[in-house]
């Protein structure tokens, strides 16, 4: 999937592989790669700008931790990221369920 | 995610840290926030070349990939430029916000009419209320300009139009300010050396310092 066709739900798929636990950028990137089943074809570097933007909407906080003996930024979804990711995640099944009636076969 | 790609970057940038100190130099803008962008670059690209070397790759073949993976200089410098020129404008805004909220204490007390009889004249009267309210709607503004670059994300993506509108809404209002505090200590105060004195440290310096934070903030859109 290219990134052009992923524009406008970044955001939402980031707040969703943090949803379970705290991740630094690396870790969310492979979480991203491995519940799309390796489909997402995007520029990792263009996922820091995006995680910067969440944290200063508040959906997201970050904090320096230690991961596997490295240093890396962690970040953690705060409960703005939690109600955001919820009302988008109602809005997809509205919208795909709009798409599936209208594309699906007759 | 993507691999192999980036062929073109490959031939410029040959290894992790070459690829991060060109990002590094490709980068302008506020050096706490560039520093943690580029560290997190770096930070990524030891771990995807650490898992690649663990996946069976040589470090320089891990290296190579993982920086194909990153995405060009040219996709993705404009998108962390982006973050920069944001954060840049937050301040520009707090700070814009920071020196006109202290306006309202200065015109009211020492620079104001009740220290010594107000200058008759149409003028003053003008320049009294174009401070006044002006004053506050420039504060109404800043405000809104600080929520658009942080919180206002939830509802749009800030990007360099936030910024840019910041940085000249910053400007305009410095000078704005200036000249109307100068016209207004011309005509309320003459040659008294106190009031200029409060001219100088309340409004011409924190107004030039802010405005020279614009001029950065505005170079970077």
């Amino acid at each position: 999937m290219k990134a052009d066709a992923l524009r406008g739900h970044l955001d939402a798929l980031i707040l969703a592989v943090l949803e379970k636990e705290p991740l630094h950028g690396y870790a969310i990137i492979e979480a991203l790669s491995l519940r799309s089943g390796g489909e997402l074809d995007l520029p990792t570097g263009t996922v820091y700008p995006a995680l910067r933007r969440l944290e200063a909407a508040g959906h997201l906080k970050s904090t320096w931790a230690t991961a596997g003996g490295r240093k890396r930024r962690t970040y953690t979804l705060s409960a703005g990221g939690r109600r955001a990711l919820a009302k988008q995640r109602a809005e997809w099944q509205v919208f795909s369920s709009v798409v599936d009636g209208v594309l699906g076969e007759a | 995610m993507r691999t192999g790609g980036g062929l073109a970057t490959l031939e410029r940038v040959s290894t992790a840290e070459a690829y991060v100190t060109a990002l590094d130099h490709s980068l302008v803008g506020p050096r706490r926030v560039r520093r943690g962008l580029v560290q997190e670059a770096r930070d990524h690209l030891d771990d995807a070349s650490a898992a690649l070397s663990d996946a069976g790759y040589d470090r320089a073949e891990a290296e190579r990939i993982a920086v194909a993976d990153f995405g060009e200089l040219d996709e993705v410098v404009p998108a962390f430029q982006t973050t920069l020129a944001v954060a840049a404008s937050r301040r520009t805004a707090l700070m814009l916000l920071l020196v006109l909220s202290i306006q309202p204490f200065l015109w009211d007390g020492p620079l104001g009419p009740d220290h010594g009889p107000p200058p008759d004249g149409v003028v003053f009267s003008v320049l009294d209320h174009a401070v006044e309210y002006g004053g506050s709607a420039m504060i109404l503004v800043a405000l809104g300009l600080l929520v658009a670059s942080g919180i206002g994300n939830r509802w749009f993506t800030a990007g360099r139009g936030i910024a840019r509108l910041t940085a000249i809404t910053t400007l305009a209002s410095a000078a704005s300010i200036k000249l109307i505090g100068l016209a207004m200590v011309v005509l309320s105060s003459g040659t008294e050396p106190g009031p200029w004195l409060l001219f100088l440290v309340f409004i011409v310096v924190p107004f030039s310092v802010t405005g020279t934070q614009a001029r950065r903030t505005l170079a970077l859109c």
